[in-house]
């Protein structure tokens, strides 16, 4: 595997799943995040500040390198291109998903979780489309 | 892929039950208590069910990881370990970033990600036993 392609593939990956992040958590669901807080005890100061904010853009950068290296891992069977990036795409978001499911009715309701998740899903699909993009094979032609 | 995924499956709910009920158990009581939750509602049939499909999906993408990353690898118990690691990660970071949130406690985090790790590896190499290329 490209080592060097992953870290790139998955920076760019991270790039766009922050700014994905960035208009879902500061518009779109906003209100519901900040009445979970609110009903949990959770300091908004500490959820909106700069080590949370931080946090959050790293956890992206991880999510876009570990998407990377699964589509790179998963090549010799299914072949690169588009299809195999949206199924490594899938499979990471699926295990994030899952993580959250067993959080869901406890910290927050279904109805959020599957907004949440929806959009959690779509952001990693077009995240990994432009992560695999940029990576390639250590023998490959680079035609970027 | 499904039979090894429903193996690797049971390994993780009977980890789970053992880690979660014996030793993890007063934790989470007062990390719910310190969120305001009612701790029944995390001990209800319903709760329960979705813990027990969720291993078993868990189990099916183990062994789905496994026999994708296999040609890459090669077959054997360090490949379906390197799939359960790979999986591990985005359940620990996702969660990590959760811990900044003040959802969980630091140390929380740390003794889950420790279990998680160690009955991951265990579940995966226990499915990816039992795979076997068509």
């Amino acid at each position: 595997m490209n080592a060097g392609r992953i870290v790139l593939g998955g920076l760019v990956a991270g790039v766009v799943m922050n700014l994905c992040d960035f208009v879902v958590n500061n518009y779109v669901l906003a209100r519901e995040w900040r009445r979970v807080a609110q009903s949990r005890n959770i300091d908004l100061e500490v959820l909106g500040g700069t080590s949370a904010f931080v946090t959050f853009v790293v956890v992206d950068m991880l999510y876009g390198m570990m998407i990377v290296w699964l589509y790179a891992a998963i090549r010799p069977r299914l072949g690169p291109g588009p299809v195999t990036a949206l199924i490594a795409g899938v499979v990471v978001a699926s295990v994030v998903a899952l993580a959250m499911a067993t959080l869901a009715e406890v910290f927050f309701s279904w109805d959020l979780y599957i907004k949440s998740t929806a959009l959690m899903l779509a952001s990693m699909l077009i995240a990994s489309v432009a992560g695999a993009q940029v990576y390639k094979e250590p023998d490959e032609p680079a035609t970027d | 892929v499904i039979a090894g995924g429903l193996v690797a499956g049971l390994v993780l709910n009977l980890l789970d039950v053992a880690w979660g009920m014996f030793v993890m158990q007063p934790e989470f009581d007062a990390n719910a208590k310190r969120l305001g939750l009612d701790p029944a509602v995390q001990q209800t049939t319903a709760a329960m069910m979705t813990w027990i499909v969720i291993d078993f999906i868990y189990g099916i993408l183990f062994v789905w990881t496994y026999a994708a990353i296999r040609p890459r690898f090669g077959p054997g118990p360090r490949t379906s370990a390197v799939a359960a690691l790979m999986l591990w990660a985005a359940v620990v970071i996702i969660m990590y970033g959760l811990t900044k949130g003040e959802l969980f406690t630091m140390s929380i985090w740390t003794k889950m990600s420790f279990f998680t790790l160690v009955a991951w590896v265990i579940a995966a190499t226990a499915g990816a036993a039992v795979y076997k290329e068509g």
